[in-house]
């Protein structure tokens, strides 16, 4: 199960002995997709770092029930979706979330012909945090560096066929979002 | 926007975000603190040192706040049982128990049995007479 996404040489035994430079390692190399995984449901990036860190222990504590039945990674990913939803389900009145996703939007309006690359990313990130979660988080683990399908099914707990249809719904509406781009391309 | 810039393209350049690098250490600092929690639960929150202490709590309470109750059973009870055995034991207990300095006592008595159990717990090796050990 293999998949080009994934090269990082991580000793799963040396993990479960809880190794910790094998550890700092592994979030090394992880950290910034962990982080965008719950970004992802999250949307604010205060909290975002606040479940990541409790994703990081919550890997470090649990390692043993790791079964190696699918990628560490993408084990990993699982608990750092499942933990942001819940935290989302729990605080689904909280402002500040709210607060964050307008300002992402007041950001992300501007003059398109001025747009540089690092800009028009940040752009196309506003427009990509407006899609409904399931699609996002979708979508983004598919571009970590072409996650499989079967392994972004196991991380969102859903089956392949499901992530297909998020993938494909989530780049039609992105596009949709980006009309005013496209239009100002043509 | 260039016009060779693919949607894919660009998703592929916005995919990972930057977290920023002292989560790592942060993770560091937390491994740390929950090692250090865990040493001293393990140090002083095992059973041998719990259960004196707890003991000596219920005693102390019962001596002081449930006074009445604790004269009851150990003045009243123990007066009856030991009238005929030893009426020297059952005046003393009384005594006690009426005295000025029976909240000190009370307090003494319940520290020093969690303590002699403590030693008799951790210097049974040392003490090889402990004077609780074959209680």
């Amino acid at each position: 199960m293999k998949g080009k996404y994934n090269n990082l040489q991580i000793d799963i035994k040396k993990l479960k002995e809880k190794s910790e430079d094998e550890f700092e390692k592994f979030f090394k190399s992880y950290l910034n997709r962990i982080y965008t995984v719950v970004y992802r449901v999250v949307k604010n990036p205060a909290t975002a770092e606040d479940l990541t860190s409790e994703v990081m222990m919550k890997v470090y504590n649990g390692i043993n029930k790791f079964k190696e039945q699918s990628q560490l990674s993408s084990w990993v990913f699982r608990i750092a979706y499942n933990h942001a939803v819940s935290y989302v389900r729990r605080h689904k009145d909280t402002e500040s979330i709210e607060d964050y996703e307008t300002k992402i939007e007041d950001q992300s309006r501007g003059h398109l012909d001025y747009l540089e690359r690092e800009e028009l990313s940040n752009y196309i990130k506003g427009k990509l945090m407006e899609l409904p979660e399931d699609y996002r988080v979708a979508l983004t683990l598919y571009h970590f560096k072409e996650m499989p399908y079967q392994e972004i099914a196991y991380t969102m707990g859903i089956n392949i066929g499901t992530v297909k249809t998020y993938i494909h719904r989530g780049r039609n509406e992105l596009k949709v979002l980006l009309e005013e781009v496209v239009r100002e391309e043509e | 926007m260039k016009k060779d810039i693919k949607i894919e393209e660009i998703l592929d350049y916005v995919a990972v975000e930057k977290a920023p690098d002292y989560l790592i250490h942060k993770w560091k600092a937390d491994v740390e603190l929950q090692k250090e929690r865990k040493r001293f639960f393990t140090v002083f929150f095992r059973p041998s040192i719990v259960f004196p202490l707890v003991l000596a709590g219920f005693w102390y309470y019962f001596a002081v706040f449930k006074r009445e109750l604790f004269e009851y059973y150990l003045v009243d009870k123990l007066r009856s049982l030991f009238q005929e055995i030893s009426p020297v034991v059952a005046d003393s207990t009384s005594t006690i128990a009426s005295s000025n300095y029976y909240i000190i006592g009370a307090g003494i008595f319940s520290i020093t049995l969690a303590a002699i159990s403590l030693l008799w717990y951790y210097q049974v090796k040392k003490l090889r007479y402990a004077p609780i050990r074959y209680l």
